[in-house]
């Protein structure tokens, strides 16, 4: 039941974000959430492109912070967490169009009967910074650019190695990021890169669930601001048995919750509040999502044995 | 003595013995059926539960490869799949018990005296023709086979990790599971597809939705616990799709609910039918079981087999960890949660008292019972270990223990 409401919550998400700004719809370029601005006619962007974009100077005065240039980088901020408090990382799970796309790969993958690809708990924890090493260096990139005469052509650089700029504009037929830039090093470098990143995130894809989102920086940013949120996923310790089916069930096999045991807050770093474990958790209000404080869903044996019916 | 006296008085005590534990079944049976509480839908888990006690019939009943499994590790779901039939083997009969007590040490498990026992008192039963599967819980289990000197070649031993929250041991449960897989294609002589682990898996996904409404039933106090341990011990010698047609047609009669009852919680040791005497005086004394922690009851399902996709490797996946990850066994080293579930049962059910069996002999329960013990005891709730085995000598003593306890709990409620 909650995977179908989530569904279709992914699939009306990917449809105003691909094609709302042919509808006249455009919720701008703040977005929590890869809704590409490369898409033509797309309903509004990632903030990612924005926060590159925010090529403050280190010689930076206290005025300059309520000047036209001050409010360019400081407003798309505020409205990046307008947008973001109130559904915290739900809008990975639940809103993302690129996760809906890698959603769409597992399915054919599942019924082709595929076995999934299984990461160790150990490559897990080695992989967690990748996401916070991007989400740096597409701070420190646009700075240098302000500040140490870096070329512009570095400018926009998770961009362009991102792979939801070539697989996104497919939707609204437009197949041309699938290409090599042979203008300069640095463009060439990067369009090569691109192509490799996307291939291999694509076979990635089909073999990992949600593949893209152990490295998404977008999902580290989110992390970094959770706790300004009021959305809530926390865990009765008292009342798990260790059953495992949270840890096997989750598309980024995040282990954290099936072995906690002090601490109530289970909101862990990958976490994209899917709420596949709190459907397959037996405990009665072992797993729950909240929102100020009230119970959006929360485990139970009786859903559990109902899900499997269907 | 000759050996053709030996062989007759051999083949006498055999029959003695099995004509025992017809008559012990038939009593328990008789029991049951002039309760207040007896309905007609208990007879299909009586009928399978006859044959429980006899694997000779049970052989020629059903039209499939029989294989024999002590403890509740081995997955019930790959059995099915391999259109092979369980039968477990867990004996509760005192008559079968007294079969095996020369050729066991005199503090033997009774559940392993009994089930040996059992198997001894079977004419033209070769022992070791059988299939047998052990996943190595218990020391009992282990030594199983040695000490009832059975041919290991056609016994399959699944090494079961006792740390249940470490990778690894995860990883060498999945294995194991491989390991009996590839057993079973070779006792059948057909591989088992990822077609036949999902079916199995929904039927039994099938009887836990079930088991999961009667489990409701209980904790409203509105069905017997002899009932319950009925239906839960016929589990394992059913047909997976008759036990939940039959559970189905169980829940569909309408109980009430006994108010005066005091509900307790049950844990410990396996009961196995015929011997559900602990239940049987618990209801005596005014309580009734609501819940309980035994593997051989409410546990016999810890939870539905959830997977990730239906590709061979994620069913493998999904049963392993149910049969590791999710079994609370006090063999297990890493088992603190196991009180987790309790704690929670005691609290949504309002249930102040536990009482713990533990049969004389096992050791990993006996074990436990002190953890328990002190762990209850600091949350506030009463707690009575009884320590019993098959006999019924002492039931008069329990009968007493059982009084004082429900006095105490009458005592918290009025207080509350």
């Amino acid at each position: 039941m909650v995977n179908r409401v989530r569904m279709i919550c992914q699939h009306i998400s990917f449809v105003l974000l691909i094609y709302g700004g042919r509808l006249g719809i455009h919720l701008g370029s703040s977005l929590p959430c890869f809704a590409c601005p490369f898409v033509n006619g797309c309903g509004g962007h990632c903030y990612l492109m924005i926060l590159q974009r925010s090529r403050v100077g280190f010689q930076v005065t206290f005025d300059y912070l309520f000047s036209r240039a001050g409010l360019e980088v400081l407003w798309p901020f505020v409205v990046f967490l307008l947008f973001f408090v109130p559904l915290s990382k739900l809008w990975c799970g639940w809103l993302c169009p690129f996760c809906l796309f890698q959603d769409w790969i597992t399915m054919i993958r599942k019924k082709l009967g595929i076995r999934e690809m299984i990461f160790s708990r150990k490559t897990h924890i080695r992989l967690r910074p990748i996401k916070y090493i991007l989400l740096v260096l597409l701070i420190l990139i646009p700075l240098c650019i302000a500040n140490f005469n870096l070329h512009s052509d570095w400018a926009l650089p998770f961009c362009r190695i991102c792979p939801a700029k070539p697989i996104l504009p497919m939707f609204a037929g437009n197949f041309t990021h699938f290409h090599l830039d042979f203008t300069n090093t640095v463009t060439l470098c990067f369009t090569a890169l691109s192509m490799v990143i996307t291939g291999g995130l694509l076979v990635g894809i089909f073999f990992k669930e949600r593949f893209f989102c152990l490295f998404c920086p977008m999902l580290g940013l989110m992390h970094i601001f959770r706790r300004l949120s009021p959305v809530r996923f926390e865990k009765d310790i008292s009342g798990c048995t260790g059953c495992g089916n949270c840890e096997r069930i989750c598309p980024v096999d995040i282990h954290e919750v099936h072995l906690e045991n002090e601490k109530k807050d289970v909101f862990m770093q990958n976490c994209m509040g899917c709420m596949h474990c709190v459907e397959s958790c037996p405990g009665d209000n072992v797993l729950s999502f909240k929102w100020f404080g009230f119970t959006l869903f929360s485990s139970s044996r009786n859903y559990l044995s109902l899900k499997r019916k269907q | 003595m000759t050996p053709n006296t030996v062989n007759k008085r051999l083949q006498q005590l055999q029959h003695k013995t099995k004509h025992q534990i017809c008559i012990e079944f038939e009593d328990q049976v008789e029991l049951i059926r002039q309760q207040p509480d007896y309905i007609s839908e208990i007879e299909p888990f009586l009928n399978v539960l006859k044959y429980s006690l006899h694997p000779c019939e049970f052989q020629q009943q059903i039209n499939s490869t029989m294989v024999m499994a002590l403890c509740i590790q081995a997955p019930l779901e790959l059995f099915h799949a391999a259109r092979v039939r369980i039968f477990k083997l867990a004996c509760g009969s005192f008559a079968a018990r007294n079969m095996a007590t020369r050729s066991l040490p005199a503090l033997t498990c009774p559940m392993i005296k009994s089930s040996t026992g059992m198997l001894q008192s079977q004419n033209n039963f070769d022992l070791n023709r059988q299939y047998m599967v052990f996943p190595t819980t218990c020391d009992w289990v282990v030594k199983w086979r040695e000490l009832t000197g059975m041919d290991k070649r056609q016994t399959h031993y699944m090494d079961l990790p006792h740390l249940r929250e470490n990778e690894q041991s995860s990883n060498k449960w999945l294995e194991e599971l491989y390991s009996l897989k590839k057993w079973l294609e070779a006792i059948v002589k057909k591989s088992i597809t990822r077609k036949d682990i999902f079916k199995a898996i929904k039927a039994y996904m099938d009887a836990f939705r079930i088991f999961s409404k009667l489990i409701e039933l209980r904790r409203q106090q509105r069905i017997s616990s002899v009932h319950f341990a009925v239906i839960t011990n016929a589990l394992t010698y059913d047909n997976i799709e008759n036990w939940t047609a039959c559970t189905g047609r169980y829940i569909l009669y309408p109980f009430h609910e006994k108010k005066e009852s005091i509900p307790i919680f049950l844990a410990g040791s396996p009961i196995i039918f015929p011997n559900v005497k602990l239940l049987t005086l618990i209801e005596a004394s005014s309580m009734r079981v609501a819940a309980d922690d035994i593997c051989s009851m409410e546990r016999v399902f810890p939870g539905p087999a959830c997977y990730e996709d239906k590709s061979e490797y994620a069913l493998m996946r999904a049963l392993s960890h149910r049969y590791h990850r999710a079994c609370i066994c006090p063999t297990f080293a890493d088992n603190e949660r196991r009180l987790n579930g309790m704690v929670n049962v005691l609290k949504n059910g309002k249930i102040k008292g536990v009482i713990f069996h533990v049969l004389k002999g096992c050791h990993p329960y006996d074990i436990e019972s002190v953890i328990m013990e002190n762990k209850l005891k600091t949350l506030g709730y009463r707690f009575l270990k009884i320590e019993t085995d098959y006999v019924k000598e002492d039931e008069q003593n329990i009968v007493t223990r059982l009084e004082a306890f429900r006095q105490t709990l009458k005592q918290i409620k009025k207080q509350s």
